[in-house]
């Protein structure tokens, strides 16, 4: 049986949406739209498959509002403020198909409007008219709960209330059904409460749990090719783009992370900790340390952002980062810088100078040698005379020993036997990529006692005139050394300078397209991206592109013949037809549930012969008095009445005596 | 005492249409309500026996026209014709000035020749030479087709069917049955012997009771519904007409008379809303071959549309 909502309820539904969820503006006009309907007395004559593009036009908006919501997700998750939000526009998305079945001639859908693949099917199912006031009615209920205030049981019970008096069954007087909703609600509000207790309960529980197996170990921590066998192979992907402030020449080197532990191929940052920093400005202003006096550089740099979380790679010295519209960002005492809960590309600014650090100062880690290469780098430096000398002469040496007689090279040899991969680049192969100069170079200054540190990010040196940035691709990834200099950190680059030029003549032929593509790719990733750059007008596309299809929606709805509309009859279910209170009805319920319940288009006598009850005299004059009641204009007597009242009472005790006997009927 | 007229009635028509009941029911339906019968069966089911046992019973005046393809309006109506001795022209009249007409073979005459009924049928009246001759109010045309003979049959138009109360068929009577009627049959017809068992003042007694019998505004509710919803079903191209649903109307009043009721019943409404629906339908070329009924719509009908009990 269908539900028949009474007149008004609809609107009321949808006031009580708008006034929970604030959004009266769209409340108002929808609740009014669909109250005039049965006053307006023209129709649109709507075919199926004008129908059939609603439905479409509807899905399109879902989608549109997906999109929106996803995308505003990824500039400010949590994803749960998003689905409440969606939750919450349900009414608005679904509203089209709703007030086009008010004002269409053909009053209802069809199943097979729904579904692409039912549309021509002749099915019943296909045909089976679809009427979407009562889903449409729990759709408000269910978007009215978003806000969980007390006013929100009260407004659904009434509600309820509501319909329930409407549609509760003939035989019943409306004290009964009112006593009846009354005590539900009774008993519903405890168990609501005790519903949302257990809820939080379980998300507790979970959430532990989630943390307990899911979330992943502190991620700084680097392990090198150091001891590798085989060759560097790293794709010429472009994976950062750099714009250089006017004056500043390159090339940069810039530091995802730096660290102060080596032990067998890995570097790790100890001792690390990140503290949390405040956006200031327009909140998209981050200041990581007082603005310098002198030498402030800028540099704009544009990447891609897995899932809104990662390390962005900064110059040492940088001071200020502007344009980043991230939720959260925490700086480590080792310098490293790592965004979340921002968009999937980031357009950032860094205001640096070479003279400003941040990075916490050496500590006895950053003096460190691994215990395996201990005896080989102390030799080598004293070869070196590295001892007692200030820095800057200590690196000179360094850098002039590394760059006189090591070469770059991608191969990674075996090591040599009783040496460790270190040492045979430091003692036999003099051969090796970045991360060995910088590892080689940060352990031997340690030896001299000087404080140095491995840093890891991107050296940026390739022009692309095509885009007029900088570029760094993936194999232009970086190691060096940071140096403890004039009182404070500075970078140091001991591999050779022509190891660009060797990483690129492992570029692919076909790295030229790849790049074209790369840059489309980008371009559209800037486009996607752009309204992060925009405040509250960040969804103005999206409201452009939904405004446009509504507009030729109701553009080609215009366009169509109307007829003209008799005023619709008064709903049947809000009618009490007389004999509504017949008690022959308590037979009719008792022979439901054990014959099952009567097809709606069955006459009551023909069921009843069906079921095998219809043909003693003491049913056909229980009948002959229920139909009287029921369909005689003239009525049933008071004593007539009385008598069925009595016939019935005495019918339906021989029947549960029966029933109880195992004898049916 | 209406009903007593219905029970003599159709005992007396029942020594003659052996095992039709059922039949004889619905007819008497059709002419207390004052419509007409369009018998659509297979030869030899007894359709012209039907009609002239009726007529003999009823004491009505009874004609039965043999529809040809090359019947001519004028040989139904009548014809004026020039009487040189008089100098005048003198209207020969039809056999259509009578108050049981048997329209045998219906679907046989042209377009033309069928719609010379339509205005006796609907109107109770002919024009003829500008002169209009009223039929009285007994007129009754109970019409048959051949469902089967498509070769030379011209399909009655949408508007003559709307203008038929009730179509229905009388099928082939069960073996019991089908005995009897051997046996009834092996001296003589029964026909023959067949007498008037009513006056014409109790034909009388039996419309104005009818009439008297009482409808629901929710049993009427009931009965628009069925036909509104005959103009929303899939496969239908042409609904039932309003004059369907007066037709319906007064049917079940009539059956409810019969059945001894003051009232209608959803009962009675559904017994004839096949029969008074089924033929008024247009269904689409596409559903039409695609096996889909007119009969097969107003029975989803009865069972999609919920009956008030």
């Amino acid at each position: 049986m269908t539900l028949t909502l009474p007149p008004g309820l609809l609107a009321a539904a949808l006031l009580f949406w708008g006034w929970r969820t604030g959004l009266w503006l769209p409340a108002l006009p929808m609740a009014l739209l669909l109250e005039l309907a049965p006053r307006i007395t023209w129709r649109w004559a709507l075919d199926d498959n004008a129908l059939a593009r609603v439905i479409d036009l509807s899905a399109l908006l879902w989608v549109g509002a997906l999109i929106m919501l996803f995308t505003r997700y990824l500039n400010q998750p949590p994803l749960a403020t998003h689905l409440y939000t969606l939750l919450r526009w349900i009414p608005l998305l679904l509203f089209l198909p709703l007030a086009i079945q008010r004002y269409c001639t053909a009053g209802a859908f069809r199943v097979g409007h729904l579904f692409y693949l039912l549309r021509r099917s002749k099915s019943v199912l296909a045909q089976q008219a679809l009427q979407l006031d009562a889903p449409y009615f729990v759709c408000c209920l269910l978007a009215a709960g978003v806000t969980m205030q007390p006013g929100f049981l009260l407004g659904i019970g009434l509600l309820l209330l509501w319909l329930l008096l409407a549609a509760r069954p003939r035989r019943h007087r409306w004290p009964l059904t009112l006593t009846l909703v009354v005590v539900a609600a009774l008993v519903a509000w405890p168990l609501s409460a005790g519903l949302h207790r257990f809820q939080l309960a379980l998300e507790d529980t979970f959430s532990e749990w989630f943390e307990d197996w899911f979330i992943e170990v502190d991620p700084y921590r680097a392990r090198t090719a150091l001891g590798d066998i085989g060759e560097l192979k790293l794709s010429g992907r472009i994976v950062l783009r750099l714009k250089p402030g006017p004056g500043d020449p390159g090339p940069w080197l810039l530091r995802d992370a730096a660290y102060n532990s080596y032990f067998d191929g890995v570097w790790q940052a100890k001792n690390t900790r990140f503290t949390d920093l405040k956006s200031t400005g327009d909140g998209r202003e981050w200041r990581l340390l007082m603005a310098p006096e002198r030498q402030s550089r800028q540099l704009a740099i544009s990447l891609e952002l897995r899932r809104g979380t990662g390390m962005l790679p900064v110059p040492l010295g940088a001071w200020q980062l502007d344009r980043l519209p991230v939720g959260e960002l925490q700086i480590s005492n080792l310098g490293a810088i790592k965004a979340s809960e921002g968009p999937g590309l980031l357009d950032y600014g860094v205001e640096y100078s070479p003279v400003a650090d941040r990075d916490a100062p050496p500590a006895e880690l950053d003096l460190a040698l691994p215990r395996r290469e201990q005896a080989t780098l102390q030799r080598l430096a004293a070869e070196l005379d590295l001892a007692n000398q200030p820095p800057a002469v200590a690196a000179a040496r360094v850098h002039a020993f590394l760059l006189g007689q090591f070469r770059y090279s991608l191969d990674l040899p075996a090591p040599a036997a009783r040496l460790t991969a270190l040492e045979t680049f430091l003692l036999q192969t003099r051969a090796g990529h970045c991360e060995y100069f910088a590892t080689a170079a940060a352990l031997l200054l340690r030896a001299a006692g000087i404080p140095a540190r491995y840093a890891t990010g991107f050296s940026v040196s390739e022009y692309r005139a095509l885009e007029g940035v900088y570029v760094a691709r993936r194999r232009h990834a970086h190691a060096w050394t940071l140096i403890w200099r004039d009182g404070r950190w500075q970078d140091f680059d001991a591999t050779p300078p022509d190891w660009t030029r060797v990483e690129d003549e492992q570029s692919a032929w076909w790295q030229s397209i790849d790049d074209l593509w790369v840059w489309l790719n980008h371009q559209f990733n800037r486009w996607r991206w752009q309204e992060t750059t925009g405040e509250e007008s960040d969804n103005r596309g999206w409201w452009g592109v939904s405004g446009g299809l509504a507009a030729v929606l109701f553009w080609r709805l215009l366009r169509r013949r109307r007829v003209r509309h008799r005023s619709a009859a008064k709903p049947v279910a809000a009618t009490i037809w007389p004999g509504a209170e017949s008690p022959f009805y308590q037979i009719v319920v008792a022979l439901t549930t054990r014959a099952g319940s009567r097809p709606p288009g069955e006459g009551l006598e023909h069921w009843l012969r069906r079921i095998g009850v219809g043909e003693t005299a003491e049913m056909k004059a229980m009948i002959g008095w229920h139909q009287r009641w029921r369909f005689d204009p003239a009525g049933l007597s008071a004593p007539e009445q009385h008598r069925l009242a009595e016939t019935v009472a005495g019918w339906l005790t021989v029947h549960a005596t029966q029933r109880r006997g195992k004898r049916f009927y | 005492m209406s009903r007593e007229i219905y029970q003599t009635l159709l005992n007396h028509l029942e020594t003659v249409m052996i095992g039709q009941r059922r039949t004889i029911r619905w007819l008497l339906a059709a002419f207390v309500a004052g419509g007409h019968v369009l018998l659509e069966d297979l030869p030899g089911t007894g359709k012209t026996t039907l009609a002239k046992a009726f007529a003999c019973s009823l004491t009505l005046e009874f004609q039965r026209i043999q529809f040809t393809p090359d019947l001519l309006p004028s040989d139904i109506l009548g014809v004026s014709i020039f009487d040189p001795q008089r100098q005048e022209f003198r209207l020969h009249r039809g056999p259509a000035f009578t108050e049981v007409l048997l329209a045998d073979e219906i679907n046989r005459a042209s377009p033309r020749t069928q719609a010379a009924l339509l205005e006796a049928m609907g109107e109770r009246q002919i024009s003829l030479d500008g002169e209009r001759h009223e039929l009285g109010e007994w007129f009754f045309v109970i019409a048959t087709q051949n469902p089967i003979e498509f070769h030379g049959a011209y399909p009655l138009p949408e508007a003559q069917m709307d203008r038929f109360a009730l179509r229905f068929n009388l099928g082939y009577p069960d073996v019991a049955g089908e005995m009897a009627l051997l046996t009834a049959q092996r001296e003589r017809h029964p026909l023959e012997a067949l007498r008037p068992c009513v006056d014409r003042a109790a034909l009388v007694d039996l419309r104005r009771a009818a009439a008297a019998i009482r409808i629901s505004e929710e049993v009427s509710r009931y009965l628009v519904e069925l036909v509104a919803a005959t103009r929303k079903a899939p496969g239908v191209a042409m609904g039932a007409s309003p004059r369907a649903s007066l037709a319906l109307m007064k049917i079940a009043r009539s059956l409810a008379l019969f059945d001894g009721l003051e009232f209608v019943t959803p009962d009675q409404v559904q017994e004839l809303a096949t029969a008074v629906l089924a033929h008024r339908l247009k269904l689409d070329p596409q559903a039409r071959f695609s096996g889909l009924t007119a009969e097969a719509v107003v029975g989803d009908v009865l069972r999609q549309v919920p009956v008030p009990v």
